[in-house]
């Protein structure tokens, strides 16, 4: 059976999570009080199971180093974190709390088929605005559904494009047409 | 099919003026007799939106709608949510078939009692889940039922809005919303019946596209971005489904709203729905959002700024039209029932324990 690698996107930064620029210009951000006080942030991380990450960096690397940056932009200490695992630790689903009540969910997922993209997002809510690398619509998927399965990567569109339906266009429109460029319906 | 005769009992549900909109449009399901509301502005804002040609009569309490429409044959409940009970309960009496808005109530006593009294009555009561109708969400529940996606493993999904209260107030009062005042968390001074309260679908959904039952529960909430709500406006959850399925959901109001007391769409999204499933043979992803249409008009709602508009695909069957064809007999049940209604209360009521004790909650099998 023949795979999909999806090539549109490929990493090649060896950056800590603390290194991250997206997360770098935030913080940046959140200090000059663009957006006002921090209420709460979305992580999300999702690969191909083909290119994962071992376990040590998946979880002590990059599920920690999203912790720690949750910490260090919500300026406060963890007061508590919630782990749920799934697909053998390769989807980790996390709640993480700071004593301030800063909270952030972390979606990670590598346990994706090989058509899947590599893509890491950073929401950041706060009292006065959203700062954010994800794209503005359909981040997953551009814009309609994605299914990705071993050797398929579809977009599935259930907005119905325009057909040439010739008995619906009118004879007026139809006799102007044929004058024009000749043939005829 | 004969349209079923409906009265509909409150207009507090946002969701209300939409069908009061389309009266006509819906009139091959239901005929809309009469609207009561206690509220006199509320009810001057339902005759202007069915507007002239309609004849519909209206009146200022429901017993009296009741009494001058023996001929109904359902009810809308459309009130605040403190009042759907109540409500439900002088339908019963009076043997309407009832369509609720969501949610049904979050006392669960109260839940309990409706669904003893549906279980004698041969009455039809559906709970409004719209997502039920999304082609994106049926397709999603094609794919995990037809074994397309193999064992699935996790699901993610996000039912992120604006908040409505400055448009309506009642919405951000939490004896109205949940029926009474508890603290979110000891000592807090936001209380329950936010936007975990107002976004019911998103467990609704996962229990309808799935087929299993939420077993346990992890919930947290961020402070509140909006400093002048009582309730909460962000809440996250986490934790088990039946068979082992993880999931994570998200139903807050992080997507900011300007104050005005008319909704204002924003640039570039008031409203995320985002689902991803991870299945042991696939993946599948959807934005109930995408394709959609952008618009730059002075005469929009929210005049002369850039806004996106849900491009709404063809709907081959209606809330209303499941809802009608199940009081004709024509279904064996509508689409969204009240036992599903009562079971997205029960996850709700989770979650909101588990942000008060600060741990994981277990959801109890049944009521």
């Amino acid at each position: 059976m023949s795979k999909i690698l999806n090539t549109n996107r490929i990493n090649r930064s060896d950056l800590s999570f603390l290194e991250w620029s997206v997360y770098l210009s935030f913080k940046q951000m959140l200090e000059q009080g663009m957006a006002g006080r921090l209420c709460s942030l979305r992580f999300t991380w999702q690969s191909p199971q083909c290119i994962k990450m071992d376990r040590e960096r998946f979880v002590f690397g990059l599920l920690g180093g999203m912790i720690e940056a949750t910490e260090s932009l919500g300026n406060a200490k963890l007061h508590s974190v919630h782990l749920e695992e799934a697909c053998g630790g390769d989807v980790i689903f996390g709640l993480v709390q700071l004593d301030n009540r800063v909270v952030a969910e972390i979606d990670m997922n590598q346990a994706l088929p090989p058509g899947a993209e590599q893509l890491c997002y950073l929401l950041v809510d706060c009292e006065q605005g959203r700062l954010t690398n994800r794209p503005l619509v359909g981040h997953q998927s551009a814009e309609g559904s994605l299914l990705i399965k071993d050797n398929l990567r579809q977009m599935v569109s259930f907005h119905d494009l325009p057909c040439g339906d010739v008995g619906s266009v009118s004879p007026r429109i139809k006799a102007a047409l044929k004058k024009k460029l000749g043939g005829g319906a | 099919m004969k349209p079923v005769k409906l009265l509909i009992a409150g207009t507090a549900n946002p969701h209300v003026a939409g069908y009061l909109r389309s009266v006509k449009a819906i009139q091959e399901d239901v005929e809309v007799i009469a609207v009561s509301d206690t509220d006199r502005e509320r009810l001057l804002m339902a005759k202007k939106t069915v507007g002239d040609g309609a004849t519909i009569s209206f009146y200022d309490d429901i017993d009296s709608m009741l009494e001058a429409h023996p001929d109904a044959e359902a009810i809308m409940v459309g009130s605040d949510n403190c009042e759907h009970y109540g409500m439900c309960l002088k339908a019963f009496e009076r043997g309407l078939h009832i369509y609720s808005m969501k949610v049904v109530s979050m006392d669960e006593e109260e839940c309990r009692h409706l669904l003893e009294l549906k279980s004698r009555s041969k009455r039809v009561f559906q709970v409004e889940y719209e997502l039920h109708f999304s082609p994106q969400f049926r397709y999603a529940r094609e794919l995990i039922q037809s074994g397309e996606l193999g064992d699935i493993q996790a699901v993610y999904f996000s039912n992120i809005s604006q908040s409505p209260i400055c448009y309506y107030p009642n919405w951000g009062v939490p004896e109205l919303s949940y029926g009474k005042r508890v603290p979110l968390y000891p000592g807090a001074h936001i209380y329950r019946g936010g936007a975990l309260t107002d976004h019911p679908h998103a467990f609704d959904l996962i229990r309808w596209m799935l087929g299993r039952e939420f077993k346990s529960v992890r919930a947290m909430s961020a402070r509140n971005q909006r400093d002048y709500l009582e309730v909460e406006d962000h809440a996250v959850l986490t934790g088990e489904l039946e068979g082992g399925v993880k999931y994570m959901i998200n139903p807050s109001y992080s997507n900011l709203e300007e104050r005005a007391t008319t909704r204002k769409m924003l640039w570039p999204k008031s409203l995320e729905c985002n689902l991803k499933i991870t299945g042991s043979k696939g993946a599948y992803c959807a934005d109930y959002f995408d394709h959609p249409l952008y618009v730059l008009a002075h005469e929009c709602a929210s005049p002369d700024r850039l806004i996106v508009h849900l491009n709404a695909p063809r709907k081959t069957e209606t809330l209303l039209g499941s809802f009608a064809r199940a009081v004709r007999g024509e279904r064996e049940k509508p689409e969204s029932t009240l036992e599903d209604g009562v079971s997205a209360v029960r996850v709700m009521n989770a979650a909101y324990e588990s942000i008060y004790r600060g741990c994981e909650v277990e959801v109890s099998p049944s009521l």
